[in-house]
């Protein structure tokens, strides 16, 4: 673990600079220095891409019509979902 | 007419005008931008977007309304990006989709975090990742299940 104060940095090894830029209201703004072959992935966008990869394993026969059941019976009536979505499709998509 | 070969569906014929192009594809799959979406009526509210470049790329996604009927959007970038003003919010315009993941004990997942926003008028779309953590990247679907593992 590492301390910085704002304007102070931290390196990744030889050519990775990490500079702390702003700290406000619990949020904090980095700035990085780095060679454009070095991946810089906010850690949400990290873990969507693993989620994304895992949801392009494909469906195991039944799955997709399992969960469709689930979400029917746990629907509340005169939700607003069955109006607006189904219109989108009644407007092509 | 158009048509493509799906591994999920066989050959689907489709009008030029049906699918939605994805800005920058989605994360993880940079090259794939065309996706034909395909609804199933038993199946509502499921929806599969199949890849129209890659037979076998074929995702399953939920309205995110399905899944919280007040979710709220918060991402005005992203919006912006396929023509919509800052406050919209799923309905007439705007379509917002959640990704689906199944593991292997028949638990599922949605990813509210990033959802799917795709512009009904003009077919474009994007994935937007949220920065705040109001929503989880692996929601658990069905009351069954306290977490999903996938």
């Amino acid at each position: 673990m590492i301390r910085r104060r704002c304007g102070e940095s931290v390196w990744v090894g030889p050519d990775v600079e990490i500079r702390v830029l702003e700290v406000a209201g619990g949020r904090v703004k980095l700035g990085i220095a780095a060679p454009r072959n070095v991946l810089v992935l906010r850690d949400e966008l990290k873990l969507t891409e693993d989620f994304n990869r895992q949801a392009s394993r494909g469906l195991a026969p039944g799955e997709a019509v399992r969960l469709a059941a689930m979400l029917a019976r746990s629907r509340p009536e005169g939700t607003p979902l069955g109006k607006s979505y189904s219109q989108n499709f009644r407007d092509g998509l | 007419m158009s048509h493509l070969q799906s591994s999920t569906f066989g050959r689907v014929d489709y009008q030029a005008d049906e699918p939605f192009r994805l800005i920058a594809g989605l994360a993880g799959f940079p090259g794939e931008e065309m996706f034909l979406p395909v609804q199933i009526p038993e199946q509502f509210p499921l929806l599969y977007l199949q890849s129209v470049l890659t037979p076998s790329l074929c995702f399953v996604a939920l309205p995110v309304t399905s899944i919280d009927p007040d979710y709220e959007l918060s991402t005005a970038e992203e919006l912006a990006a396929i023509g919509l003003s800052a406050d919209t919010q799923p309905g007439k315009n705007l379509l917002c989709l959640a990704l689906v993941c199944f593991d292997e004990n028949g638990g599922a997942a949605a990813n509210l975090r990033a959802p799917v926003l795709v512009n009904t008028t003009t077919r474009v779309a994007v994935q937007a990742v949220r920065s705040d953590d109001r929503y989880p990247i692996r929601h658990p679907l069905g009351a069954s299940k306290e977490e999903s593992s996938c």
